[in-house]
């Protein structure tokens, strides 16, 4: 049922008929999904065979695409700076901090490169376009982020069940330390 | 006060329900309640390590069960002493190394600790194969290993090794859908059923000169209509609570949705974009086995959290939409 709905997504991407914000929605979702983005180049690989495209078809160079068009759409990519540590430094101003003092130290990693960078690395040309569009991504608005992401991080374990498997699993991720 | 009563009563009827099972525990779906109960119900006080990423870390918990009810002190033994002290009404984390301490309310109910219920374990197969291994040798003592599957790659899967005497998770696995290990936790000693004075749950670091933030105003209250939904659900995740919150950092109460499958729990935050605020960019982001993944629609800001691959909170994430 899912999986339909994703398709379909996928099947209209194909087709250039997903709208800014779902093309971008079903962008994330390929990032980090391998099923979802075979599933993809099985579509392109239909469409060009479709439309006698007997070039794309026998290679079907869906990565550079993925790359040229995460490259155009910054907002593809990740939010965070891979590897970035969060750290604060001294007395903290209070409004901007509260949700960093619960949980500093937690520590966010970039997810999306991977997928990208390895459906580059079986392709000949690399395109430098997605190495810089993947770790320019670092601004202002990214450690406010990150402080968002570390509260809801300790109001949601409250309703995670893991907890309820055993007491050792609960909050280890919320106190885990910054120590590297 | 009827939502406490009717927890306090869910519980007596938990009790029962283990106390006959206790005498019987042998299929997986049994183990899987007895962990779950023995977690609650025992007291014990160990030290155990946490593996995730490329990181190890050293933390002792001590946990005491009284009258029904528990409360639990958890320490980072690695960097600054940090605590998260918490019992059925509250949260406390205490930041020495930010001379801060933080309250968080409890919403899940009186009975305080998530657990899985019975009446969900039968759902809980269909998306989840639960099968006994080996018994095996844990921090030497006997275990008997749990085998939880995912049927799909939506969710995650666990090892379990629980105390064959006691049911006390001794060790724990998390792993994706293809068998890779994402977490470790396992207890490197731990005593239990011994006795714990009420000093040891109490915090270690001084709370002199802390500045102490609470959560504010009433956030118990559930909205009075559901402001947004999601459309996309992988199955077997349903809605399992609903409330508005005062995020400390926030100045307009938060929407909270909590979509659950039994065992794998998403949340999903919704704020109206704040004047001065920057807007978050949408993507996803990782750690250790919990993913976010965040997006805007309209002036709102939609962040989806839990232990579950990236691909299960964008698609979650990815499909909030205003309710009608």
């Amino acid at each position: 049922m899912t999986d339909e709905h994703m398709k379909e997504k996928l099947s209209a991407l194909v087709d250039n008929e997903l709208d800014e914000l779902e093309e971008r929605r079903v962008f994330a979702a390929l990032e980090s999904d391998t099923p979802l983005r075979q599933t993809w180049q099985r579509y392109h690989l239909v469409r060009a065979v479709l439309q006698g495209d007997a070039d794309a078809a026998a290679a079907p160079d869906v990565s550079e695409e993925l790359a040229k068009r995460i490259a155009a759409d910054p907002s593809a990519t990740s939010l965070f700076q891979p590897h970035k540590v969060i750290r604060f430094v001294g007395t903290l101003a209070i409004a901007a901090s509260v949700a960093a003092i619960a949980i500093v130290g937690v520590q966010w990693l970039n997810q999306s490169p991977p997928a990208p960078l390895a459906l580059l690395a079986d392709t000949k040309p690399a395109p430098e376009a997605i190495v810089r569009a993947v770790t320019t991504s670092s601004d202002a608005g990214d450690e406010e982020t990150v402080n968002a992401l570390n509260a809801y991080l300790v109001e949601h374990e409250e309703f995670a069940s893991t907890p309820g498997i055993g007491g050792m699993m609960s909050y280890v991720r919320v106190v885990s330390s910054d120590e590297r | 006060m009827i939502h406490r009563f009717s927890n306090r009563f869910l519980l007596v009827f938990l009790g029962l329900s283990f106390s006959t099972l206790a005498y019987a525990a042998d299929s997986a779906q049994q183990w899987l309640m007895k962990i779950n109960h023995a977690a609650r119900n025992l007291d014990y006080d160990g030290v155990f390590v946490y593996q995730h990423d490329t990181q190890l870390e050293a933390m002792r918990i001590i946990h005491k069960a009284v009258n029904k009810s528990s409360k639990e002190r958890l320490v980072s033994l690695n960097g600054a002493p940090r605590e998260v002290i918490r019992d059925d009404r509250e949260v406390r984390c205490y930041w020495p190394d930010k001379n801060s301490v933080l309250v968080e309310y409890r919403k899940a109910g009186s009975s305080g600790f998530p657990a899985i219920l019975p009446e969900r374990l039968q759902d809980l197969e269909k998306y989840y194969g639960i099968k006994l291994g080996k018994e095996q040798r844990i921090i030497d003592r006997v275990a008997q290993l749990v085998i939880v599957k995912p049927a799909d790659n939506f969710r995650y899967g666990y090892n379990l090794w629980a105390d064959k005497e006691t049911g006390l998770l001794l060790k724990a696995d998390l792993l994706n859908s293809n068998g890779k290990i994402l977490e470790q936790f396992m207890f490197t000693q731990v005593n239990i059923g011994g006795t714990i004075p009420d000093a040891a749950l109490a915090p270690a670091v001084s709370t002199k000169n802390m500045v102490w933030y609470r959560e504010g105003g009433d956030t118990r209250k559930s909205p009075a209509k559901p402001g947004w939904t999601v459309t996309n659900l992988p199955e077997g995740f349903m809605l399992s609570a609903r409330m508005m919150r005062q995020m400390p950092m926030r100045n307009q109460p938060v929407e909270h949705l909590v979509y659950t499958d039994g065992l794998a729990a998403v949340s999903i935050f919704i704020e109206k974009q704040e004047k001065g605020v920057k807007p978050v960019k949408p993507g996803t982001s990782s750690m250790g086995a919990v993913h976010a993944y965040g997006t805007n629609i309209d002036d709102y800001q939609i962040t989806a959290v839990g232990a579950v691959p990236a691909s299960t909170v964008s698609l979650i994430g990815g499909s909030v939409m205003p309710a009608r």
